[in-house]
Formats: structure tokens, sequence, C-alpha cells
């Protein structure tokens, strides 16, 4: 393929020129899809099937995301979301940051193993839980609450995973240099290694966060109503059952709605996400 | 004295406001909308999508503002979900009061015991069965007791574009009534451009979900077929059933005036998109094509075999099991008032109340809709219900791949022969049967 | 993944001196550690451990949830062995896994390349390539089922445009998979990218102007370096690949329901229909703990494979 540094010397135009076409190509390819997606939100029922399809409305209209927001508690759906989506990142991210530490930079009897049942989670299928979980919670009254539907999904073995490589990269002499002027283990954790892999955290609460938005069986398990709903599982209501055709445009509104937040959440914060997934060094 | 009667009012007034504060503390603590004294329903069902979520919450929203006592909190799901949930939820002792779903999911959930017989709910409610028909009765009986009330029927129905009817020289108030007719309306309205390809078929028969089941059900019927023998047994591979499913594939194969990669109900709208001119479906699509402002009609659905047979189901509402009765009165009262005030949601969903008195009410006759819902109503003497047994939910689920789906398919795509699909599937079902 | 199991950050030689007067530091980091990872083991036990043991007990009973379970030993396993359906969504599983391994990485590896260049642009191309990343199963099923149908969709619109017959995407059991692989890839593939991306900037400057100074064409630079040290990238993103791939639903799932004809029809979907449509929690709980041990397999298999290369 191509160079990796175009600041080598003697870059040449026709190569520059070659990736640049290939760029828009995979703009194109990937940037379509999302488009259409937008475009049709905006198209008035009776262009939806218009063929050849159209890239651009005639009559362009926001009719979907009203009929969205007055026919469906949307903003309850959201608020859900948002408040278990936050809430699961920050628990997340301080359970996992914690279990890091000592995995990371601690010498210890049952670290290995404790890396390998970890690692393991990562092939479990979680569909193989859901029954036993559901009741387990049931038993204890945590039906259709937001404990339900945070804590279990803070232990996930990817968080604690990519915060050790994160961690491991931080040099052994601060630590000891911390430890020595007297700092305990825990101010050396909070006070320097996490300052330190600010890039490893945003990359976990973006993971995390997006996950959370977007997950859908098992909140559909254990939420009981609307008022508890997030939004993918009241979004999924907006499908007609048993074959009632649904209006494309609504669910495509539905479609940017729902990706909006996540999209401005992972923008923001894209910048110290790549450079932090390039800071782990995931080599050798 | 003056100042001591204003004390001691104000004593009183300060007690009173207290009382008024501590119960408006605890009315706060109830359920929205409700008042302090109702009574709190659960209700689930399947009535998913916009215009049918709106429509249910809109009456319900009357029935809660009514002053019955009741407030009614509901909660839809699509349908495959709807039952998982109401089963796991039941395992833990959290099922929902009332559910609505369909009768024929009625034996699996009576045998279960996820619900519970009725008779006492009917009788003190005052719910008058009397006005719904024997069918629509049995379907709502089981094993001799009542465990649902019966809401509405929803039959197929044929769904025809008018323009493309007039545009092929045919006649639109006379819509075929026999198979001869209907296949040469077919031919008609299929057209090919000019290297013979055809870019628009007579007739929708989709081969993902269940419209092409439903369209087989119909016909095996009408040809003297039944689905399942009287040992129980799956009879799909009779000569009835054998030959109903060769008419349809012979639709495909030697008419050419379907193609069963055409059409079906996720996002492909092929009658909507000019895709085909014909379809039979249920009423519940009057409102869509309404709304996207097709010159389209309906009518009853073709005899193509000896006696007319038309595939329908119907709603129900019935109550889960639940460890005391507390609710019960609240239940029948709710039941009660939407089974009587059954014209509105009926409409705004698209299917056709089993009460005559709502049937023919001024309520439902006098809309819009009922030029559309006309014809269903009068078939509604032809409907067949599929077999209404305990392990319905496995056997005829659709969109997954059970021994009906998926040698269904494989006869409409040309996988498989006729005969060769309908023997797998029979041994398929069989051995579904057996599990009871 | 050899990072998984190195020791911890560096040795110095300070630690290794008190190392001597060990037992009583080692003791307090024993203590240490584990103080750090209760909350997370706490969690992991609560809500991963003990539901999965719960659910690999439920695979040697029967139990429709509603009654009490019994022990029938390994029946569940026979049962589902014997069932057609469950071999078939096997086959289906790994013919999903077959289509995506190959594309998910090269494809992974070259958007990588051709954005780790310092051109005007790539952040945003970078940008667009992610954005599908956060756009829910769903949407992503309702979305690309559209486009992939016969009559309305884009997908066989360009196809036309360019001469090709319209293609019955999802309804043509030959199809149906691939058109769930290249869903897939357009959804997914951006994390294998970013994981290249990253690995990609860490290879120096000077290895390759070394080379090209000793002569080396760009080609011989990619074979003879740059791919020997993605090594353990390369590793990392077939791992994840096979995995989530053995662990595919969502897209099957909300485009084409398993069909037609049961050729998109995978392992997690057998175990869902199992458990909530038919309500038969042995022979579910079987096929998950096959599913895992499955998945174990091939990613022992693959680790080994990679390191032997």
């Amino acid at each position: 393929m191509q160079d990796q540094r175009s600041n080598r010397a003697g870059k040449s135009f026709s190569g520059r020129a070659l990736a640049y076409v290939l760029m828009a190509v995979v703009t194109a390819l990937w940037g379509a899809p999302i488009l259409w997606m937008l475009v049709t939100s905006i198209k008035p029922e009776s262009e939806i099937y218009a063929y050849p399809p159209a890239w651009i409305p005639d009559a362009p209209t926001l009719d979907a995301y009203g009929a969205l927001f007055q026919r469906f508690p949307m903003l309850t759906w959201f608020r859900n979301s948002a408040v278990v989506g936050i809430l699961t990142t920050v628990l997340t991210l301080a359970v996992d940051a914690l279990a890091a530490y000592p995995l990371a930079r601690m010498q210890f009897p049952g670290r290995r193993v404790i890396m390998g049942v970890i690692f393991a989670t990562f092939l479990l299928p979680y569909e193989l839980l859901f029954v036993p979980l559901f009741l387990g919670l049931n038993s204890y009254g945590l039906v259709d609450s937001i404990f339900s539907l945070t804590v279990p999904a803070s232990a996930n073995a990817f968080g604690v995973f990519l915060l050790t490589q994160f961690f491991q990269a931080v040099p052994r002499e601060l630590e000891d240099a911390a430890i020595m002027d007297g700092c305990s283990r825990f101010g050396f954790f909070w006070r320097i290694l996490l300052p330190l892999t600010k890039p490893g955290l945003a990359t976990v609460a973006i993971f995390t966060f997006v996950a959370s938005w977007n997950n859908f069986f098992w909140p559909l398990i254990a939420t009981n109503s609307d008022e508890t709903r997030t939004l993918p599982v009241g979004l999924a209501t907006l499908v007609g059952g048993a074959g009632m055709s649904m209006k494309q445009s609504v669910l495509m509104a539905s479609a940017v709605v729902a990706t909006l937040p996540t999209a401005i959440f992972f923008l923001a914060l894209q910048r110290h996400f790549v450079r932090g997934i390039a800071a782990t060094g995931i080599k050798g | 004295m003056a100042n001591d009667d204003v004390l001691a009012k104000s004593l009183v007034t300060r007690r009173q406001a207290l009382a008024l504060g501590a119960s408006a503390a605890l009315a706060g603590t109830f359920p929205r909308g409700a008042f302090a004294a109702d009574e709190k329903v659960t209700l689930w069902h399947g009535w998913t999508g916009a215009d049918n979520t709106t429509a249910l919450n809109g009456v319900i929203d009357t029935f809660n503002k009514g002053g019955k006592g009741v407030t009614v909190e509901p909660t839809g799901y699509d349908w495959d979900t709807l039952f998982s949930k109401w089963v796991v939820s039941a395992a833990g002792g959290r099922a929902p009061d009332l559910v609505l779903f369909h009768i024929t999911e009625l034996p699996e959930f009576a045998t279960r015991k996820v619900i519970r017989p009725i008779d006492d709910v009917v009788a003190s409610s005052g719910l008058d069965l009397s006005q719904v028909p024997d069918a629509g009765r049995t379907g709502v009986t089981f094993d001799g007791k009542v465990y649902a009330a019966p809401l509405d029927v929803h039959p197929l129905g044929f769904y025809y574009n008018v323009d493309m009817v007039q545009e092929a020289g045919l006649d639109p108030a006379k819509p075929p009534k026999t198979g001869e007719e209907f296949l040469e309306w077919a031919k008609k309205l299929t057209v090919k451009d000019g290297s013979g390809k055809v870019t628009r078929y007579g007739f929708e028969l989709p081969n993902t979900w269940a419209t092409a089941r439903w369209i087989w059900f119909s016909l095996m019927y009408q040809f003297g077929g039944t689905f399942l023998d009287d040992k129980g047994l799956a009879a799909v591979d009779s000569e009835a059933s054998q030959k109903a499913l060769q008419y349809l594939v012979d639709l495909i194969n030697v008419h050419g005036v379907t193609n069963p990669e055409v059409g079906g109900n996720k996002g492909e709208d092929a009658f909507a998109s000019k895709q085909v001119a014909m379809k039979f479906i249920g009423p519940w699509e009057v409102n869509l094509r309404m709304a996207q402002k097709m010159n389209f009609m309906t009518a009853q659905l073709p005899v193509f075999g000896a006696k007319p047979a038309v595939w329908a189901n119907s709603h129900c509402m019935a109550v889960s099991k639940q460890p005391n009765d507390d609710k019960l009165a609240a239940d029948g009262t709710f039941m009660k008032w939407f089974f009587d005030n059954f014209a509105a949601p009926a409409t705004t969903v698209g299917i056709i109340p089993q009460s005559k008195a709502v049937r023919e009410s001024a309520a439902f006759t006098g809309t819009e809709q009922y030029k559309y819902f006309k014809s269903f109503v009068d078939d509604l003497p032809n409907i067949v219900y599929e077999p209404l047994i305990p392990q319905y939910l496995s056997v005829f689920s659709f969109d997954k791949p059970t021994p009906l789906v998926t040698n269904l398919q494989a006869a409409l795509s040309g996988s498989k022969p006729v005969p060769d699909a309908l023997k797998a599937m029979k041994e398929g079902l069989d051995a579904q049967l057996k599990k009871g | 993944m050899t990072s998984l199991t190195s020791q911890p950050a560096g040795r110095s030689k300070a630690r290794r001196a008190s190392a001597q007067e060990g037992g009583a530091v080692r003791s307090g980091m024993t203590l240490a550690a584990y103080l750090f990872l209760s909350p997370y083991l706490a969690l992991f036990i609560a809500f991963m451990l003990l539901p999965t043991l719960a659910a690999v007990g439920i695979s040697f009973m029967r139990w429709d949830i509603l009654g009490t379970p019994e022990f029938i030993g390994l029946d569940n396993y026979r049962q589902i062995f014997a069932d057609p359906l469950f071999l078939t969504a096997i086959k289906n599983t790994f013919y999903f896994v077959f289509l995506t391994a190959i594309p998910m990485v090269v494809l992974g590896l070259a958007l990588a390349m051709l954005l780790d260049q310092k051109l005007k642009g790539t952040a945003f191309v970078r940008t667009v390539v992610f954005l599908p990343y956060v756009v829910m199963v769903s949407t992503v099923g309702i979305l690309w089922g559209w486009l992939f149908d016969k009559g309305t969709g884009l997908v066989n619109y360009y196809l036309t445009a360019i001469g090709i017959e319209p293609i019955a995407w999802l309804k043509d059991p030959h199809w149906s998979m691939p058109a769930l692989a290249i869903t897939t890839v357009w959804w997914t593939v951006n994390t294998n990218m970013i994981i290249f991306l990253a690995a990609l900037q860490d290879i120096s400057e000077e290895l390759h102007d070394a080379a090209t100074l000793d002569g080396a064409g760009p080609w011989q630079r990619f074979v003879y370096i740059t791919l020997p040290l993605l090594r353990p990238a390369m590793a990392l993103v077939t791992a994840l690949t096979i995995i989530n791939g053995w662990r595919v639903f969502g897209q099957a799932y909300v485009m084409t329901q398993g069909g037609p004809e049961a050729s998109t029809f995978v392992i997690v979907q057998y175990i869902y229909l199992t458990a909530f449509q038919n309500f038969e929690m042995g022979p579910a709980a079987a096929a998950g703990v096959v599913l895992l041990l499955i998945t174990l397999v091939f990613s022992l298999a693959q680790m080994k494979l990679m390191k032997a290369i």
C-alpha cells in the first residue's frame, strides 16, 4: 500500500491523489447510509417510496419529528437513557479503574487467575445470563429500577482490560517516588495515575456510554413501563407489530434522534480517544 | 372571646391544613393521574406502532378521567416480547393485571396457568357476551370456562389499487369473486417493460412474515381441507392443502403474476411503492393506506375453492393469575367499559368489533373508514381461526425458522417441490404437536 | 494479548532490593490489591459469575420458568444436538464468522493505513467511518433492511446503475448472510481501524527511514517492517472479530429474523427462541454453554496460530 508518513521525502503526487480518491470513496460508502437516514426523516410520507430514490426531498418537512415527540414519551425515554448512561459510565469507570490499578501495577497471589477469568467473560454470551439475572433481581424487588439497569452492566471486562493497558504504561519511578514521599497507594492512584491516563479514561467512558445508550435486550427484560424504559426499548414500539406497516419517516426520525446524543458525545471526546488508543501502545 | 375563637379556629384550620398536607403528600406517592382512592390496573398490549398506541392511550385516558375509580396504566410491546415478558414476569410474581392478546394464544397461556378463568368477573361486571357470535365465544373458552373478553375480529381482506385497475381496463366496482376472475385480474394487472421484465406484479405474495401463510390457510379451508386432523396431528399434506399451496406456487411460476421476493412488512411497502396492484391483508392497513392517500378499495376475499373461507384472528383481554383477587373488581370495570366502547379504538387500529351492538353502532359505521371496513364485516360469517392449541407459539410464530415457516418459504421460493415441502412440514409439526 | 499476562510495569532495582524486606511489604501489597479489586469483584461475582453458574446449572435441568426445575443430567445437550435447527444455527454462525473475518481485518488495516497519512481530511474521514458505531442495532437493522430491499433499496439502485441485476438480498437464502456481513462490516469495522491506527502510530519513523535509505520500496517496508510489528494488533483484532462473530444476534434478528429459510438463523437466536418463545430454559442454557465452549476453542486456536506464524 501507500507510504505511511507523507512527510517522507519524495511522496508522489499520484500517490496523494489516489489517497484522496480512496478517501472520497470511503466517505461516500460509510456516510451514505447515515445521510439517507437524515434525508428520509425529513421527507413527507408520499415521497418515501418515490423511484428513482431522491437524495433531496421536494417538500422537506419536520412532521415526522413532530409526530414522534407528540405521540411518544420521547423525553421520558431520553431522560431514562441519559440517567442510566451517565450512572453506568461513572460507576464503570470507578470500579474498573480501581480494579485495573492492582492488576496493572501490583504483584499478588491470584493475579493471573483473576486476569484469566476476566478475559473469559469476554467470551460469555450475555443472553445466557438474562434469566438467572432477572429472577435474581426480581426476588429483591429490583426489577423496573435504575439499579438493575446500571449496576449489572458495570462489571464488564472491556474497561478493566483497557485501563490495565493504560496503567501499565505509567513509569514505575513515578510511583516509587510518590510512595517514598509518603503518598498512600490510593493517593498515587487518585492524584497521579488517573490524571496521567485521561485518554484511557475517556476511551472507556465513550465505549461504556455508547454501549449503555444502545443496550436493548437487557432493558427490554428489566423494565416494565414507559416510565422506566430506555430509548431503544421505547423506540422498538414504534415499529407496528403484527405487520402494521411502519412509517419510514418517523422511524428514521427516531433513529436520528436516538443517535444524536452518542454522536455528539463521541465527537466531543474523540480527540482524547484516538490519542488514547495510541498511547496504550498495543504492542508486544 | 373573639380572639380565643380566632385562635381555636386557626388551630383547627392548622390541623386541617396538616391533614390536607398529609393526604396531598400521600396522593403524590400514588401513580400519576390517580386519585388517592383509585385502584391501579396495569395493562400490557401488543398494539405498537404510532397510531395504535396513540389510539389505545387516548381511549384509556378517557376511561381514567371518567371517575370510575380505576386507573389503567398501559404498556405496549411487540407481540413476541409481550409473551416472553408476560411469562417471565409471572414467574417472578409480577404479572400485569390485564393483557390484550389474541385468542390463538389463549390455550397456551391457560395451560401454563398464566391466566385465570373469568366467569365470575364477567358476571359481576355485567359484560354482555350474548352480543358476540358463537365463534367469538368459543374462541375465548377453554376447558369449558371463559378466560377472556372477546374484543374484535380481523380477517383477511382484498385490497386493490383502483388507479391500476382502471388503467388495465377493468371495473373497480366489480372486484373478482372467484379464482378464475382473480387470475384474470392478476394477469391484466401484471405489467412488463419492453425487454419482458416485470415492472409491476398483479399480486403480492411475500415470502417473509405471515401473509403467505394466512392466504394458504384460507385456500386450504376453501378447498375443503383442515390444518389438523381429528387426532390433533398435522394434516398439511392432505390433497386440499397441497392443491392450495400448488395454486399459489403456480401464481409465481406458471402465471408469473407474483413474486415472493417482492413485498413483506419490514420497511418495504410494495403496495405503496406501486410494485403490486393487489394484496390480501387484514383491516389494519386501511388507515395507513388512507394516510398515504392511495386510491384503493377493499373487497371480500375471492373464493378459489368450493366454499368461502377467510383466515382471521381475534384480540381478547384476559386477567393474569395473581396471588390474590384484590384487583378483580377493577379489572372487570375496565374490561366491560372497553368492550362497550370499542368502536373508537377499533376504527383507529383497523379491526372489526366482535360485539354486534358495537359493530352496528353509529360510532363504528359512521366513520370515514367504514366504507373500507364493510367488506371485512361482510366476510365475518366465513372466518376460520388457526387451531387453538397449547403449542400455538412454537408452532405458529412467524419470522422464526419453525417447520411451518421454513417449509412454506422453501415451497414458494422453489427450493422444494410442494409435496416434499408439505411432507417435511408435517414431520416437523407433528414433532412439535406431540410435545404437548 | 501478551501484555495481558506480562509483568506489572517495570521492575526497578529499588523494588528488587526492597523485595528482601518482602514479607511485610508483599502481604501489605496483597491486601491493598484486593481492597482495590473488591468493588469490581463484588459486582463481578454477583452479576456475572453467579448467574453464569446458575445458567450452567439450569443446562442440566428441565424448567419452563413457571414450575420447579428438575435435574435431568445431559438430556438437554442430547436434545439440542439432535435438533436440526441447532445444527443449522451452528453452521450459519460459522459461515457468518467466515464471511466477516477477512474483510474485518483486511479492511480495518487498509482503512487505518489510508487514514494514517498526514493528509488534509483524514480526521474527517475517520469520523465518518466511526459514526456508524454509535448507531443502535435496531436502527442499523431497519436502515439496512430498507437499503437492501430488492425493488426500492439504494444498494440495488446503484448496482443497476452499473449494469448488475438487482439482487433479492434479504429474501434469497444465498444472499441473506452476505447482506448481513456487509451490514456488520459497515457498522463495526471502525473499531478494528482504530486499533490498527494506534498500532501504526507506534511504529517508529526511523525504522522506515532506515529501510528506505537501504533501498527498500513501500511494499517491502510493509511486509518486512509494518506487518511483523502489527502482529499483536492483528491478533487482537482477529480475536475480537471471531468472538463477536460467534455472538452475532441483533442485526440478524432485526433484518431477517433468521430467515429466509433459516439461512441467517444464528446460535444466539436459537438460545433466545428456546428460552423466550418455547420457555425451555434447560436446552437454552445448554446451547449457551456450547456457544461459550465454541468461542473459547476458536479464540485459543487463533491465539496459538498467530503465535506460531
